[in-house]
């Protein structure tokens, strides 16, 4: 038994809607895994099936081990105490309210508010510390540091880290890709109810190609016909952008042309792209 | 059993904490007691006698007809529902503490009731005690039952202030609690026989226990009791 969740051609359909077209993926125990797509690509459909909260149409499902769940879009009873949710989610799991945990997440001055008076943070933060509850052996985080503060998201940042150096095994789905870059090992991509990629996040970079974007800033004007010439892709606030593959023989032969013409460079910007606009190519064409 | 224990008297609390619930299950009837009770034993001092069963029918209708369904739609008409069950607290666990912490509000509140009025307004205290206290038990949780229907069944409170009205104006004017339902067009007298509000009078104002006004209010709760089952499946499924 190495993988803590294996999904395999899980399918949900509602109605004549089709969410999830026989996905599959596995977890490995101590990893983190991250679920990336857009909007309605079936994340937390995906997410809530593992969770127990929905019922697949079918497909097979394996988790091994106790599950901690954050859920995206869940609340508590308004009038509700954060001492009194942690007690009472703490009794359903058999387990004591950990205080050490709840000043590790900075979810101390939840304790004696009421739930409609906690500010978006401090109700993200009280529902970690309910997921985290008993030590679970798999966290399911969904969206974990939307609404959250600069502290917060340092807060949550450097739980889910000591939860892997103790070899736990996170599931989470996010939107923020340069955080799912720092916290994860694997990715998957869904796209229109499939997994459009899975891998490591240095794989997915390999898979879409290892492109690299050359800003130039010229003095004076560039006529069409050279912008053709020197294959300009993009124009954004005085800048001329190239794309290319191989960045060194592309950028000597740039300069070269550039220098030919006469042309004078003013700024020269070389960047590679981020994994966001990795996973947005992917998000938008399906690798193969 | 700790953890549901726990469960209902943190129910208990946030019912007293809930300003809509405190408005209708003690505010409104209590206030609705002082100021009718004076005004119906003053205008009319032969209403003296059924004023004990009357005000309790009010208060309990209006509680558990107003009152009971406003944590059950925060519950499962909102994503409550699934925080709670992530947590492993299961989906019926609301439902019950709902209506248990309701069975006290409210029999505080009859109770309350039913020992100020003798005092208060000279009314006539209940003649057959166990009758009364049978009746009560039966009326209060059939009550709650339509109650706690109302509140899966509705997701917002607009809604159930709509559905709500519906049973609760029909059983203040035609129950019997106002005036004798006597002084009705025969059509409306044959209509208030589904209302649990004409039940629950004639069983608190009975001199003697009479299975005659039980058996409507057990049909009404198994009748509830079995939509509560398929209201609750359904929210279930719905989201799977």
């Amino acid at each position: 038994m190495s993988n803590a969740i294996v999904v395999t051609d899980l399918v949900k359909r509602y109605g004549e809607n089709l969410v999830l077209n026989g996905i599959r993926f596995a977890v490995p125990i101590g990893t983190t895994f991250a679920l990336l797509g857009v909007n309605g690509a079936g994340k937390t459909t995906t997410l809530e099936i593992i969770e127990g909260l929905r019922q697949p149409t079918s497909g097979k499902l394996e988790v091994n081990g106790s599950l901690g769940v954050q859920c995206q879009s869940t609340t508590l009873p308004s009038q509700i105490r954060g001492r009194e949710a942690i007690k009472l989610f703490s009794l359903y799991r058999h387990t004591n309210a950990d205080q050490a945990l709840i000043e590790r997440i900075g979810a101390v001055e939840t304790l004696e508010k009421p739930y409609w008076s906690m500010s978006t943070g401090q109700k993200r933060r009280l529902h970690l510390v309910l997921a985290m509850l008993g030590n679970p052996d798999i966290l399911i985080l969904d969206e974990p540091t939307a609404g959250l503060d600069v502290e917060g998201r340092a807060a949550l940042h450097g739980e889910i880290k000591r939860l892997q150096r103790q070899g736990k095994t996170i599931l989470l789905a996010s939107h923020d890709l340069a955080e799912v870059e720092d916290l994860t090992d694997h990715i998957a991509i869904l796209k229109d109810g499939t997994i459009a990629f899975s891998g490591s996040t240095g794989s997915l970079r390999e898979k879409v190609g290892e492109a690299s974007s050359i800003g130039v800033k010229i003095k004076g004007r560039l006529e069409e016909v050279e912008k053709n010439n020197l294959g300009v892709l993009d124009e954004e606030k005085g800048y001329f952008y190239f794309e290319c593959a191989d960045l060194g023989n592309h950028l000597a032969r740039l300069l070269e042309k550039i220098s030919e013409k006469g042309l004078v460079i003013e700024d020269l910007i070389v960047s590679k792209p981020s994994l966001e606009k990795r996973f947005l190519e992917i998000a938008s064409r399906e690798v193969k | 059993m700790k953890s549901f224990i726990y469960g209902l008297l943190l129910h208990f609390r946030l019912d007293l904490r809930n300003k809509d619930v405190l408005i209708t299950y003690y505010l409104v009837p209590l206030a609705f007691f002082f100021l009718m009770g004076g005004i119906f034993s003053y205008i009319t001092p032969e209403s003296k006698s059924t004023l004990t069963g009357s005000m309790v029918v009010f208060a309990i209708t209006m509680g558990s007809a107003l009152g009971t369904p406003i944590p059950l739609i925060e519950h499962y008409g909102g994503v409550v529902r699934k925080a709670f069950q992530a947590g492993g607290i299961p989906i019926w666990a609301e439902l019950v503490w709902t209506f248990v912490s309701g069975f006290f509000h409210l029999g505080l509140v009859a109770i309350f009731i039913s020992t100020l009025a003798p005092l208060v307004f000279n009314a006539d205290a209940p003649v057959n005690l166990p009758a009364f206290i049978a009746g009560l038990v039966v009326f209060l949780s059939t009550s709650l039952l339509v109650g706690c229907l109302f509140g899966l069944l509705v997701k917002t409170t607009a809604k159930l202030t709509l559905l709500s009205q519906a049973l609760f104006l029909p059983s203040v004017l035609l129950a019997g609690i106002m005036f004798p339902s006597s002084y009705l067009p025969g059509f409306l007298q044959k209509m208030a026989l589904v209302l649990p509000a004409t039940w629950g009078f004639k069983a608190l104002t009975a001199s003697q226990l009479s299975w005659a006004n039980l058996w409507p209010l057990l049909l009404i709760s198994a009748m509830c009791l079995a939509a509560i089952a398929w209201r609750l499946r359904s929210i279930s499924e719905s989201e799977s």
